[in-house]
């Protein structure tokens, strides 16, 4: 059984422009310790699917028209708020992108973390402080008894997202979503994080749900990908499968427009691939393939009937007309 | 932390000290001369100079304001020129009536507003929100001596129970004080009410939008939690702001409510000390009210640095 | 080849003011003696990570922010001294286009009137001429001249930093300096401004400076590169070199921190400790002592110098020198 089963997610947001179909039809599954990519660019709608997951989408607007999620065998959709709560931050947590927001400026670091513990362990004040100084040592944060009491703006963006990290992985939770966990930071400490995440995710058994625009990273962390393109999943696979030997247009676009090291040096400067025209709004009615419009093989089928998955391979899905 | 205090305190006596310029100036500005008022049309030239040379009105504007204020350091506001007592001692004697109008309509203010703003902000766009939205233009449009006259209409024709005549201290007869200052407080409150209930709302709309909001329910806070602490916390330090500003509004309001309601305030003694030409006295409540105006900022500025530890430590 | 701009020791402290009286109590020493210079027709690129003073440098050189110290030489003309009517025509020919092309565009303004304006402050053209050469400019960063009259927010963000770089070409620039230019752009879009601007610079003769963050962009896009730390420059190459033969432990780890897209290239990361240190108190000596693996004792005490590596490769650093 897999850890995590998402099943046709639909998720619509209702606004004064219409309705945006922010996700349509996402189906995937994840298995125990598994490390699954889920790539695409902005407003592509995989952040909202991620989030869809815990119900952390504003409702309203937002409002999840369609579709399953199993967790551990219960429906996370179906499940009363009391239950969820439960769920939240000690089965399946979230780290989220921007490191400088997503702490409460008010309270201390130690306060927000032990927070957790109090929560989903019930733990008094001494006991969640001793745990908070115990989380805080294995992200690596120095002198962890003086950090409990500083506030969130004393420390730089890589200490902030070292404590969001002690916040999802305090209660060694299953399953981790990382939302562009580390877009915001430096080079060196986006290096840092990762291994961090890598590191502790692997001794708590955690499962990881990476969401991320840089191809480099889904390839060099996780064992699956995602590529969704306007809120639909486009291609899966294996990360050597996919990168090696991508089948839909977008893909092969996307890893082809990206500058890569070393190239140039090698073969001299040639221009970058180019995807022509831009991402579709998510408001607008596309009855075929949502990246005709775009891509330079489309056919007359593609413009009028929406392409259905079609498994290349055992582990290697495509929706694309081509391959159908 | 230390230095902002400092900072602010520096700030506070340079504002007091333009305050008592333009106070002194605007106060002889006041069209009317007072002695003549005093002695009436029928006073001969001699009587109303001699008058004026006992008062120092005689002296340039500069030497009285140089004399006004350098007995304003010693702590004298100088005297009544109705009352022949000190300024000072009249205001001390008022100001526990106002003092405590202010507050009362502050408290019940924010005691309305704090819930109301919640659930709106809880539950923006819906009906509650929605019918909220107009009430709350209708609380800040009509002007709290309006409600004062209303208040007043009301008690006298449905619970004259609650009508009093005589006003009593707070100490010597609680009750009678309480039936006394509520309506007016009542009266003061709604407007404020409607101010904050509004800052309230758009102030916790934005915060519940932030990402901390989103990290304290993926933690799997509950809702109250949420709201009550994470989200509370960081919308009533951008309330306390607007209650330090709108202290300014309360003070004139309470001018009004006092003389409609007949509660000895300091607004009433400034408003009869205006009305009869009473320089040192006009000039000592408005000064006086001034001054707590800026303290009361003051004291919501260092408030302010104490909770946002972004100021506090920095 | 002619160098076209020229830095020497260039030099921006911001004053730190603290206490009642705000007195000046430290400095952020954002650029701390930078030199470098730019021959007509190159591209060179200034990466590292935030606070090591890379926009900092940008904006001094278009002296946007005044030079604390140093010389920059514009065409042969020292540019630090000029008064600010000849400033501005010295401008004109030096352009910046940014990183969020939405925040640094009117929002009320045509894209017509945005380019216009350019035209305008330098008295360039007037009437038909003015307008022609708007619909040239649309032109040649690809937008359709039709939408001349469509306003900032009706447009993608890929359009929107095409408008910006129209507007950047529209008083007939030598050198653009593009500060983050692509890195708030999605991949696809990426692409597309990135071939646009090499395609300008060969259409048009012009120069770049590119601040980035994102070392594969740059070693596409740049013919040189300096590497930035703390306001210092501490090793400067040909892209070749740069990335075939990285001399400092800062651009090893820089470039080792890059998640290649190939996923049988297990890269060997160099993990960095720490954080950058603070630009108010940095470390004395080479500043890259607390994080460096290779530190010794004379590195906490000499600031290394930048000196010639072999070739076109400069580094600062006291054992890498051959």
């Amino acid at each position: 059984m897999p850890l995590l089963d998402v099943k046709n997610l639909s998720v619509n947001f209702n606004t004064l422009e219409g309705t945006v179909r922010a996700v349509q039809g996402v189906s995937f599954s994840l298995k125990k310790r598994e490390i699954i990519g889920i790539v695409g660019e902005s407003g592509c709608g995989k952040s909202v699917t991620v989030r869809s997951i815990l119900r952390l989408i504003p409702m309203p607007p937002g409002e999840i028209s369609e579709g399953r999620i199993m967790f551990n065998g219960e429906n996370l959709l179906a499940l009363d708020q009391k239950r969820l709560r439960g769920i939240r931050g000690s089965n399946i947590s979230m780290i989220f992108q921007e490191p400088m927001t997503s702490l409460n400026p008010v309270f201390t670091i130690g306060n927000q973390i032990s927070e957790t513990f109090k929560v989903h362990q019930k733990m008094n004040k001494q006991r969640a402080r001793k745990a908070t100084i115990n989380i805080l040592e294995k992200v690596s944060i120095p002198s962890p008894e003086k950090r409990f009491e500083e506030y969130p703006h004393q420390l730089s963006g890589g200490m902030r997202q070292r404590v969001m990290i002690a916040i999802a992985l305090a209660c060694q939770p299953k399953l981790l979503i990382a939302d562009e966990p580390t877009t915001a930071l430096d080079m060196t400490v986006q290096a840092q994080i990762l291994d961090l995440m890598l590191q502790l995710s692997d001794q708590f058994d955690t499962s990881i749900l990476l969401i991320t625009h840089d191809l480099g990273i889904v390839a060099q962390t996780a064992s699956k990908v995602i590529v969704m393109y306007a809120g639909k999943i486009i291609e899966t696979g294996s990360v050597s499968s996919i990168f090696k030997h991508p089948f839909h247009p977008y893909t092969i676009g996307l890893i082809k427009s990206l500058p890569r090291m070393g190239l140039r040096s090698q073969y001299g400067k040639k221009p970058l691939h180019e995807i022509p025209g831009i991402v579709p709004s998510m408001n607008e009615n596309i009855s075929g393939c949502w990246f005709a419009p775009r891509c330079d093989q489309s056919m007359d089928i593609c413009r009028k009937v929406a392409p259905l998955q079609k498994y290349i391979d055992s582990d290697h899905s495509v929706s694309c007309w081509l391959f159908n | 932390m230390y230095t902002f205090i400092v900072r602010r305190l520096l700030l506070a006596v340079f504002v007091l000290f333009c305050l008592s310029i333009i106070v002194f100036f605007a106060v002889h500005m006041i069209p009317g001369d007072m002695v003549q008022v005093m002695l009436g049309p029928a006073a001969t030239k001699e009587a109303i100079a001699a008058l004026r040379k006992s008062f120092g009105l005689n002296q340039p504007l500069y030497v009285q304001y140089f004399l006004w204020i350098l007995n304003l350091l010693q702590g004298n506001l100088g005297e009544s020129l109705r009352m022949g007592a000190p300024v000072l001692d009249a205001i001390i004697s008022r100001f526990p009536v106002t003092l405590e109008l202010i507050l009362l309509a502050m408290g019940l203010a924010l005691l309305i507003a704090f819930p109301i703003g919640i659930i709106c902000a809880v539950k923006h766009n819906s009906w509650f929100d929605h019918l909220l939205r107009p009430v709350s233009v209708i609380g800040l449009s009509v002007p709290d001596f309006w409600w004062a006259v209303i208040l007043i209409i009301v008690i006298s024709t449905y619970f004259p129970q609650f009508y009093i005549v005589e006003y009593m201290g707070f100490f010597d007869n609680f009750a009678v004080n309480l039936k006394a200052i509520l309506p007016a407080a009542i009266a003061l409150g709604i407007t404020m009410s409607a101010v904050i209930i509004r800052f309230v709302r758009s102030s916790l709309i934005e915060v519940l939008q932030t990402d901390y909001i989103t990290t304290a329910r993926a933690k799997g806070l509950s809702e109250t939690v949420t709201i009550g602490k994470h989200a509370l916390r960081n919308t009533s330090t951008d309330v306390l702001t607007i209650i330090g500003l709108q202290m300014g509004a309360l003070i004139s309001g309470a001018v009004l409510v006092e003389v409609v309601f007949g509660l000895p305030g300091v607004g009433r003694l400034a408003l009869d000390a205006v009305r009869q030409r009473d320089y040192p006295m006009v000039q000592g409540t408005v000064l006086f009210m001034a001054s707590f105006f800026i303290f009361i900022n003051l004291l919501v500025d260092i408030l302010y640095g104490i909770l946002d530890p972004r100021i506090r430590i920095s | 080849m002619e160098n076209l701009l020229q830095v020497n020791n260039l030099k921006k402290y911001f004053p730190v003011k603290r206490g009642v009286f705000k007195r000046t109590f430290g400095h952020v020493y954002a650029v701390d003696g930078v030199s470098f210079h730019l021959a007509k027709g190159e591209t060179l690129g200034i990466v590292g990570e935030s606070g090591c003073g890379k926009s900092t440098t940008a904006r001094a050189i278009l002296r946007l922010t005044e030079p604390t110290k140093g010389e920059i030489y514009f065409q042969g003309q020292n540019i630090c001294k000029l008064d600010s009517s000849r400033m501005k025509s010295i401008r004109k020919k030096m352009q910046m286009i940014f990183q969020d092309p939405y925040g640094s565009l009117n929002p009320r303004m045509t894209v017509g009137n945005i380019i216009g304006d350019s035209i305008d402050i330098h008295k360039l053209y007037r009437g038909n001429r003015k307008k022609e050469r708007i619909v040239y400019i649309m032109e040649s960063v690809e937008l359709n001249p039709d939408q001349i009259g469509r306003y900032p927010h009706q447009f993608s963000g890929g359009q929107r930093q095409r408008i910006g770089i129209a507007r950047a070409l529209a008083t007939e620039p030598e050198l653009i300096i593009g500060d983050e230019p692509v890195s708030a752009l999605d991949v696809s879009i990426q692409a597309q401004i990135i071939n646009l601007l090499e395609n300008l610079q060969t259409r048009f003769g012009l120069s770049y400076i590119i601040i980035a963050h994102d070392m594969a962009v740059i070693e596409h896009m740049c013919d040189r590169i300096a590497v930035m730390y703390l306001g210092r420059i501490v090793e400067m190459a040909d892209f070749k070199s740069l990335y075939g033969n990285p001399l400092h432990p800062y651009t090893q780890a820089l470039l080792s921190a890059v998640p290649v897209i190939d996923p049988d290239t297990e890269g060997k990361t160099i993990i960095l400790k720490g954080d950058v240190p603070s630009p108010i108190n940095p470390p004395p000596g080479c500043h890259f002592h607390t994080r460096c693996i290779h530190k010794k004792e004379e590195c906490e005490q000499k600031v290394p110098h930048l000196k010639p590596a072999g070739g076109d490769h400069f580094v600062a650093c006291h054992f890498k020198h051959k």
